[in-house]
């Protein structure tokens, strides 16, 4: 019987697809993903170091505006940084942990070749940005919330 | 019998069974992650273009003060140029995911995860560099 030339596994689709839904990793999408890695552990580290300075920088406006501040409203707007500060402080553990637990997924991943461990780096990193956009919003509101409360004490 | 028509497979997408894939489980946490991304861009854009206006107020004041605000103008540019770029990079993130969602196509989620590699490198360097200036500030005071 004649070889059919047309047979399916010589065709070689523009979409390379395996199963329904799945699309294949070239390497460079590989190599990019795990170069990656490196990065956002660097920035999960340095979010982390920068809790520090945020605390000092807390600690240091705390004591300046205890010993130089008179005058009603403005002790209240002392209180209202520190909030801030400690909020900010809380959202940047929070997102630290999330990003050293997506480069922990890109390690595995670097590793193990698996499909399922590119699934969950991918699942986790949804849910970084996911935590990243509501705290975004809620300092946004916080900061409304202390400038009209400034503005309301100043007048 | 040599197929006249076969076509060749790049040797980038191999087509045998033990190639890495993506699964509609991944592809689909992309999908879901593509819109907390470009809200986070368009905040970036929206900053980007506030540290323009306090551009335009720094010039009006250098205009006036002279040297010693010029400083805080590079300062400035600096936050301009890294906003923009922080920006930038994560709007080609969300775009790639977006094509990818369509697509299917293994360049589409290339694109997406070189453009996430190039928007924590930057934002890894500018937090180095932000360290350090605090780093020396500190110990300068």
């Amino acid at each position: 019987m004649e070889e059919n030339p047309y047979a399916p596994s010589q065709v070689s689709p523009i979409i390379h697809t395996t199963s329904q839904g799945d699309v294949v990793i070239s390497p460079a999408a590989l190599a990019a993903t795990i170069s990656t890695q490196f990065w956002v552990k660097c920035v999960g580290i340095l979010m982390l170091i920068s809790i520090v300075f945020q605390l000092f920088d807390a600690f240091t406006e705390n004591n300046v505006s205890s010993s130089n501040l008179s005058g009603p409203g403005l002790g209240g707007a002392e209180g209202l940084f520190v909030i801030l500060s400690l909020t900010l402080v809380l959202f940047y553990i929070m997102l630290a942990i999330r990003l050293l637990q997506y480069g922990k997924a890109i390690s595995a991943l670097a590793i193990s070749r698996n499909p399922h461990d590119f699934e969950t780096a991918m699942t986790l990193q949804t849910k970084f940005w996911k935590l990243a956009s509501i705290l975004t919003i809620i300092i946004l509101v916080l900061l409304i919330f202390i400038w009209f409360s400034l503005a309301a004490s100043y007048y | 019998m040599n197929n006249p028509y076969q076509t060749i497979t790049p040797s980038v997408y191999p087509s045998n069974s033990q190639e890495l894939v993506a699964t509609q489980t991944a592809v689909n946490e992309l999908a879901k992650c593509k819109g907390w991304v470009r809200f986070i861009s368009v905040l970036c854009f929206i900053l980007f273009g506030i540290f323009i206006l306090g551009f335009i107020g720094i010039l009006t004041m250098v205009s006036r003060m002279g040297g010693s605000s010029g400083l805080m103008l590079i300062v400035y540019l600096v936050f301009l140029v890294v906003t923009f770029f922080l920006a930038l990079r994560l709007t080609g993130y969300a775009n790639a995911i977006g094509r990818l969602v369509h697509s299917r196509n293994p360049i589409d989620l290339e694109t997406a995860m070189i453009q996430q590699l190039k928007f924590w490198r930057l934002y890894g360097i500018v937090m180095i560099a932000s360290i350090l200036i605090k780093i020396f500030t500190l110990m300068t005071n």
